[in-house]
């Protein structure tokens, strides 16, 4: 049996999608969500084994929504326009299904899904590269005590690795987000933000000034006051990017 | 590059005609005992590279001409030409080396002379025309190959943004969904899809269209997009009546709206309000749209395709910028909410662009 949610932003789609899942006696539909706010709580909630995941839906994509979960279920992404379809495959969803929904492809993308939990193979998110929606090349989506918070990339200072996470450093406070800096890298903008150290990627619009410490040792200093420390080749990186 | 190409080589094939030209002279003048070579030579090359640069000066206009006008006469000037240069080429050279600096009195072998390159002249002028009117064609076809393929493209990009993919698929899922719950909304919806479908595919560009069927299509639009999004999506519409025999140009009120309710749809999580309002001024239809949005929101969207695409419309219309005005406004209650309204001002004329 199959735990799965429906996550679309139009009622007509969920309620068809339930339609068709609920002759289907592996599947049992434990919740329906509008947008990625609520598919994120529930999903935290029922822990289902797979989701039905729209991509464009209010405030946050179904691809933000999705770099939230940490462990997340199978995905099976529904939406009605294929321009996604590289990158649904490149966070290795389990199916791509185009609206309006062919049951046979439903159900085959079902048994897919069957198939691989039987086998007990866990598909985490791949952090592959990936093309981007226009969207997520102006912001970073964070979590914070299960509240979704929406960074616009110009409030980022820095960011600093942390094991498995990700610091996401603004004025005020960071955030944590469950993601490699590899991939960070890949995302911002080269244009405003620089990998200066293995564990630092900074936002060059906040960079004050670069101070010497010692013999080829240098940090940034950002017009906050913070310090960042820079390795040898990050300082090289920064010096052709700031032209000097 | 091709065009640049293309001038290398009718340079080149001019300097080559000239060297040709200038020996065939020099050889003549030497075998009929007139000058021997080694004086010869450098004047006349120098004087042919004068005369002929003159020469392509001023029958360069007529390339132009041979657009419109015929072959034979662009090469019946050419040959007029040819002759007056000819005379110019043999007596300047008569004058400045034969007669030392003597106005020279024309004999016979003057008029042989004269003959004989008048006959190469032409001859080259020929040349350099055919080669000219041969790069001209392959530019221009070059051109129109270009022209062409650009078209097909701005074409198909049309068609694409008029049949609104997005849009069409998600209806017809909808539709699908309808037709197990509601058969009888289903067919309506069909209906309406249908109707808006078709009214956007026939519209033609440049051409004034009735005001009130393009409100109709936007009534068609919205009661499409209502059904999709169910009560998040609440219209306001405030249109006067008696719009019978008004006329706008197309492609505007849609595309407004649409970005308008896309705009709201996915900044705001809760019931979005579409504000629609016509009023009809002294010269102009003044159109108000507006729709909610995060103040906090990340991607000021507000030069949005829809927007954009509406701009360059009016500009290419008017030639105006100030047509279609952006503004925000603080939303009453709720304080994360703010109003953003697209005014439209559509000028009242007979006829626009034919």
């Amino acid at each position: 049996m199959l735990k799965c949610i429906i996550i679309d932003d139009e009622p007509l789609a969920r309620s068809l999608m339930r339609e068709m899942l609920e002759p289907l006696e592996m599947v049992q539909i434990v919740d329906e969500c509008a947008n990625g706010f609520e598919g994120l709580k529930s999903v935290q909630t029922h822990q289902p084994d797979l989701i039905f995941l729209d991509v464009q839906m209010p405030k946050i994509n179904g691809f933000e929504m999705l770099e939230l979960i940490e462990n997340p279920p199978a995905v099976i992404f529904v939406t009605a326009f294929d321009e996604y379809a590289v990158q649904a495959f490149d966070v290795n969803a389990i199916d791509y299904l185009l609206k309006p929904i062919e049951p046979a492809r439903l159900e085959r993308a079902i048994a897919k899904v069957a198939q691989q939990q039987a086998k007990g193979v866990v598909k985490p998110v791949e952090q592959a590269p990936h093309i981007m929606l226009p969207e997520q090349t102006q912001r970073v989506v964070v979590k914070e005590q299960g509240e979704i918070k929406i960074i616009p990339l110009d409030k980022i200072l820095f960011l600093e690795a942390a094991d498995d996470y990700v610091k996401v450093h603004t004025k005020e406070k960071y955030f944590l987000k469950y993601q490699t800096m590899a991939r960070f890298e890949q995302q911002l903008p080269a244009q405003q933000f620089v990998r200066i150290h293995r564990s630092y990627i900074v936002n060059v619009s906040f960079v004050n000034k670069i101070e010497l410490l010692e013999k080829e040792q240098y940090t940034v200093l950002l017009n906050n006051g913070q310090n960042v420390p820079v390795s040898k080749s990050g300082y090289a990186k920064l010096k052709t990017f700031l032209g000097i | 590059m091709k065009n640049q190409f293309s001038i290398w080589r009718l340079n080149m094939t001019v300097v080559f005609s000239i060297v040709v030209l200038a020996l065939l002279e020099i050889s003549f003048l030497v075998y009929i005992g007139f000058a021997d070579w080694k004086f010869t030579s450098m004047l006349m090359i120098q004087a042919n590279v004068v005369l002929y640069a003159l020469y392509v000066a001023s029958t360069q206009s007529s390339f132009a001409i041979l657009k419109s006008n015929s072959a034979i006469i662009v090469v019946a000037r050419q040959l007029v030409f040819a002759v007056i240069y000819a005379f110019l080429l043999i007596w300047l050279w008569e004058f400045l080396y034969r007669d030392r600096f003597r106005i020279p009195i024309p004999g016979s072998t003057f008029y042989l002379v004269l003959f004989i390159s008048w006959v190469l002249l032409s001859a080259l002028g020929l040349v350099h025309f055919l080669v000219s009117c041969i790069i001209e064609q392959e530019q221009r076809i070059l051109l129109e190959n270009g022209v062409q393929e650009l078209k097909n493209e701005a074409e198909l990009f049309k068609l694409r943004q008029q049949l609104h993919p997005h849009f069409l698929f998600n209806s017809l899922n909808s539709i699908n969904a309808l037709i197990g719950v509601d058969p009888k909304l289903a067919r309506t919806m069909l209906m309406k899809l249908s109707s808006f479908l078709r009214q956007t595919i026939r519209k033609e560009d440049n051409r004034l269209v009735s005001l009130s069927a393009e409100l109709e299509e936007l009534d068609l639009y919205l009661d499409i997009e209502k059904v999709r999004f169910g009560d998040r999506l609440v219209i306001l519409k405030d249109i006067p009546q008696g719009l019978e025999g008004k006329e706008i140009p197309p492609f505007l009120l849609q595309p407004l709206v649409e970005n308008a309710i896309k705009f709201g749809l996915y900044d705001t999580l809760g019931e979005v309000i579409i504000a629609i309002t016509l009023r009809e001024e002294d010269h102009f239809y003044k159109f108000e749209i507006s729709n909610p949005f995060d103040r906090n929101s990340v991607a000021p969207k507000g030069t949005g395709f829809g927007l954009s695409g509406v701009s360059r419309r009016l500009y290419l219309l008017y030639a105006r910028n100030d047509l279609l005005q952006l503004t925000k406004s603080p939303g009453k209650g709720n304080s994360e909410v703010d109003i953003y309204i697209a005014t439209l001002m559509i000028p009242i004329e007979k006829s626009v662009q034919n």
